[in-house]
């Protein structure tokens, strides 16, 4: 019996000799068969030079980011079913330096996630260095940072961005959303920091809005928002209205409702005579 | 100078204050403060606005200058990539503000 085949047009890219060619490839297709399927079917039983990167097959890992008919998605979160056409393109993710064929060079992308610290910031830097206990954290409190905290840093909403495309100074929605992830985060105390540094001229302000980012995010992130609340509390500082929650402390003792049978937590490592005072 | 959030602010200011004066200077161009849409384009019609509106006329020459100038800042700092050519830039913005601002209260003064 003839199985369903579709055609799969690639943009390739050789750095050796610069050149930029389509390639097409017929793939039999089966039920459920995803664009990382039948990319790894040409790798393996029709050009193996193709080049593409990938790793957990399930959404997970944030590799397999690519442009499939005019789109950036995941190729392994995406069924060709899906998709609905015979012809499949597919393109390297706009707005990230080709490396090879479909893979893209992220190296300016986590440049501009280190330059937003995305780390808890503690005002007592011994404390920050020599942590010993978890810092208290409401299930309230979570959930605001739930969404954020999903980000698998697949780079679809920096290749989505317009703004992107021609500032390349532009931090990027998920550097701009990690950055109001950490704000609101309650155990983290270096909102100041981070808010001076999205503060800038290819910070938050120059999001035109286009919300391309949070519509192509494969887990539901939704960085745009995040976006527009950091130019609503950068508003609320130059107006003197911006109130943030922090907790002072760390955990000092276990919590009040921990159940009986539950183990004690491990006692602290290391002693900062510092805490001792402010108990 | 300004942090960016700053500016922005201005922009948001700026522009409600754009609405308030605008619309006064629309106002006086069209029935019933004039007798016909011809008559509110008169120069008559104009120098007595300077006369009387003169305040409103220059809050609107300067706030709507700044409004617009800042926003094709905005632009120029997206799409100049150069630092020497931005700054080339915003020079050249701030020099039109003077430059537009003094030619503007000039002829409403003048007519006034």
């Amino acid at each position: 019996m003839a199985r369903d085949v579709v055609k799969i047009r690639i943009k390739r890219y050789n750095p050796e000799s610069k050149k930029i060619w389509w390639q097409e490839y017929d793939v039999p297709i089966i039920e459920g068969m995803t664009v990382l399927d039948a990319l790894l079917y040409i790798k393996e039983n029709i050009d193996s030079t193709l080049a593409i990167r990938y790793s957990c097959r399930m959404g997970i890992c944030g590799s397999c980011g690519m442009l499939i008919n005019g789109v950036p998605r995941l190729a392994c979160y995406t069924q060709i079913g899906m998709l609905g056409t015979k012809t499949i393109v597919i393109e390297p993710l706009p707005n990230f330096p080709v490396i090879r064929d479909l893979a893209t060079d992220f190296t300016l992308f986590f440049e501009k996630h280190r330059i937003v610290k995305p780390y808890l910031i503690r005002r007592d830097k011994y404390e920050q260095e020599n942590p010993v206990r978890e810092y208290r954290m409401l299930p309230e409190e979570l959930d605001e940072i739930k969404q954020f905290v999903y980000c698998i840093y697949c780079g679809l909403c920096y290749s989505a961005c317009p703004i992107t495309g021609v500032d390349r100074e532009y931090l990027g929605p998920q550097a701009l959303m990690y950055a109001y992830r950490f704000i609101i985060d309650v155990r983290d105390e270096g909102f100041v920091e981070r808010l001076n540094i999205v503060d800038d001229t290819h910070g938050c302000h120059r999001c035109h809005l286009a919300l391309s980012c949070s519509s192509v995010c494969p887990k539901g992130v939704d960085p745009g928002y995040a976006i527009q609340m950091l130019r609503k509390m950068l508003l609320h500082r130059n107006l003197g209205k911006l109130k943030i929650r922090t907790r002072g402390s760390p955990v000092v003792e276990p919590l009040k409702h921990t159940p009986k049978y539950a183990k004690k937590p491990p006692q602290p490592t290391i002693e900062n005579p510092q805490w001792e005072n402010s108990i | 100078m300004f942090r960016e959030s700053l500016w922005s602010l201005i922009q948001y200011l700026t522009a409600a204050l754009l609405l308030v004066v605008l619309g006064i200077h629309i106002l006086t161009h069209i029935p019933p403060f004039v007798e016909t849409y011809h008559e509110g384009l008169s120069l008559e019609s104009v120098r007595t606005n300077y006369r009387e509106l003169g305040w409103v006329l220059l809050i609107l020459l300067y706030v709507a200058l700044f409004h617009g100038l800042n926003g094709i800042r905005g632009l120029a700092h997206e799409i100049i990539r150069n630092t020497r050519m931005l700054t080339i830039v915003n020079t050249a913005l701030v020099l039109l503000f003077i430059i537009l601002a003094a030619y503007g209260t000039y002829t409403i003064m003048k007519w006034a």
